[in-house]
């Protein structure tokens, strides 16, 4: 039951999400591969949960209630999204190709990820974790002192892995360290899939090199007492590091196709973005906002040059 | 003004080898499009050149001049998405130079930028166990240490507790060139270092270890001595 239920929430229900998203607000209406719908369903999940769980957090709800009620609501969406779908699960599935080094590589650093690597010194997720399924309160005490939590936790991240904790009865820590990486990894491989895909368009070599460079840069990090928001193999769990590597070079290089496309649902795509990256980090939306105002100034003063050079 | 900027770009290059790679690349990158010497939907280039020589420092300034502390400018810092940045810079200087003078070129660009990226590294065996985490061994000088001090202790790496120590005014021992023996006066400086600094294990007083906050943890009695080991959090998997 509990594969399962990891399979359900971790895998299928962000690729079915991630699909029907593709589908109606996306800029590529053809098609998304199975790994980037993983990746991009993950985010908006992100933001669905930050905005349904604001208030239950702020009131104090338990844990195990919050639970319930986010199962309901996960079964709800993966229904919702698979009629949307016409129930064609994987008809239109595209798998994309990728060589084999790639999978090779990706799949040693999720293995390593898993069985050999502790998190970063300063990720705090665990305890935060093992405190709320504990105590069955989502923030009542402050991980670094033990002192009473006081107000409301503006990027509740940890919450989504007490619920998942609880939901799966498994321990806290075991489910934290050892079952998320598989889930996440391959979301994050899923993000750099679509990055890459963008940055490259159709040169699949480059698309490649991309990608085994982008693995064996995060590879060295392990090696590297660095800044936790680029320490995706040792706490891909960790909110700092799902804004730093996932939501920022997203939002970064959406930008950029945004400024070439200029589609309406881009907007709502943005909109999706900037929740995801409050519910990671407290000025998760901040920096992405920064990060959009300055793309869209640099790349409209760039617009606007090569409009007088072709006058 | 200039002065500032310059200081602030030095700073950054200095403690994050990220922007190091992502300006050298960019720089090299912008010259080759100025040049046209590349395919010309590469505008995306010149504005990530624009936005990591300039735009970076100036929002770095702007954090300075708002006293905003150490902490969040180095968390604001990381606004721009430096792996992904560089990984696309590696890829496109790798690729023109490999059409220029062959294959070979890729593997000196990894030596390169493993050489480039190592030096201000300080490489560490802690973060990666390779034996069961349950089972991690003790070193001999921890039950000696324990034995000598009637407080708790924690082990930590020295720069974090030389941190721990200007904050708590602490004494602390010198243990080697790489760890700082810390000594704990009450539970909560123990939690607080524990928490904080999540040292690798910490020798503490048994009627500590019993308080209700370490019950989070495993813990381990010491031979016949009254005090435990308490393994951080990372270790108690199992």
């Amino acid at each position: 039951m509990m594969i399962v239920l990891f399979l359900y929430f971790g895998f299928l229900l962000p690729y079915l999400v991630g699909r029907a998203w593709n589908r109606v607000f996306s800029w590529r209406k053809s098609y998304i591969g199975v790994t980037s719908a993983h990746g991009i369903g993950l985010i908006v999940l992100f933001a669905i949960f930050y905005v349904v769980s604001f208030v239950p957090l702020s009131r104090g709800m338990a844990v195990s209630e919050l639970a319930h009620w986010m199962s309901l609501l996960g079964y709800g969406i993966g229904v919702v999204c698979l009629v949307f779908l016409n129930r064609k699960l994987w008809q239109d599935a595209h798998i994309t190709k990728v060589a084999w080094p790639v999978i090779v590589l990706a799949i040693i650093a999720l293995i390593c990820s898993v069985l050999f690597l502790r998190p970063d010194s300063m990720d705090v997720t665990g305890e935060m974790v093992r405190r709320m399924v504990d105590s069955n309160v989502f923030y009542g005490v402050t991980p670094y002192t033990g002192e009473a939590w006081l107000g409301t936790n503006h990027s509740p991240v940890e919450a989504i892995y007490g619920i998942g904790a609880v939901l799966m009865g498994i321990d806290p820590l075991v489910y934290l360290h050892r079952l998320t990486p598989v889930a996440l990894l391959i979301a994050y491989f899923g993000v750099y899939l679509e990055i890459g895909t963008i940055l490259f368009g159709e040169e699949k070599r480059a698309r490649d090199t991309f990608l085994v460079i982008v693995i064996g840069m995060y590879g060295l990090e392990v090696f590297r007492d660095g800044p936790l928001l680029i320490n995706v193999l040792c706490n891909p769990w960790n909110g700092q590091t799902l804004l730093g590597s996932m939501i920022l070079p997203l939002s970064f290089v959406m930008a950029y196709q945004w400024l070439r496309t200029m589609r309406w649902q881009c907007y709502l795509s943005a909109g999706c973005l900037l929740v995801a990256a409050q519910l990671c980090y407290g000025d998760g939306a901040i920096m992405v906002a920064f990060l959009w105002a300055v793309a869209i100034i640099v790349a409209f003063a760039l617009k606007r040059m090569a409009r007088r050079k072709a006058a | 003004m200039m002065r500032m900027y310059f200081e602030t770009m030095q700073n950054l290059l200095g403690q994050q080898y990220p922007v190091a790679i992502v300006l050298s690349l960019f720089a090299v990158e912008t010259w080759l499009i100025m040049r046209n010497r590349r395919r010309s939907d590469d505008r995306f280039a010149l504005c990530v050149a624009i936005v990591c020589a300039v735009v970076s420092p100036l929002y770095f300034m702007y954090l300075r001049v708002l006293h905003v502390p150490r902490g969040t400018m180095a968390v604001a810092f990381q606004i721009l998405p430096c792996v992904a940045l560089a990984a696309f810079g590696l890829t496109v200087l790798g690729q023109y130079l490999a059409s220029k003078y062959g294959k070979r070129v890729w593997l000196l660009l990894a030596i390169g930028v493993i050489v480039l990226a190592s030096q201000p590294w300080t490489f560490t065996k802690s973060r990666i166990i390779f034996s069961n985490p349950g089972t991690a061994k003790v070193d001999a000088e921890v039950y000696e240490l324990a034995d000598m001090m009637d407080e708790g202790t924690a082990f930590m790496p020295s720069k974090m507790a030389t941190q721990f120590c200007e904050v708590q005014s602490q004494t602390n021992v010198c243990f080697d060139d790489d760890f700082f023996v810390v000594k704990m006066q009450t539970p909560t400086d123990m939690v607080n270092a524990i928490f904080t600094y999540q040292s690798d294990y910490l020798v503490c007083p048994k009627e500590a270890c019993d308080a209700e906050w370490f019950g989070i943890y495993g813990y381990q009695e010491i031979g016949e001595t009254e005090h435990y080991i308490v393994f951080g959090h990372r270790l108690t998997e199992e």
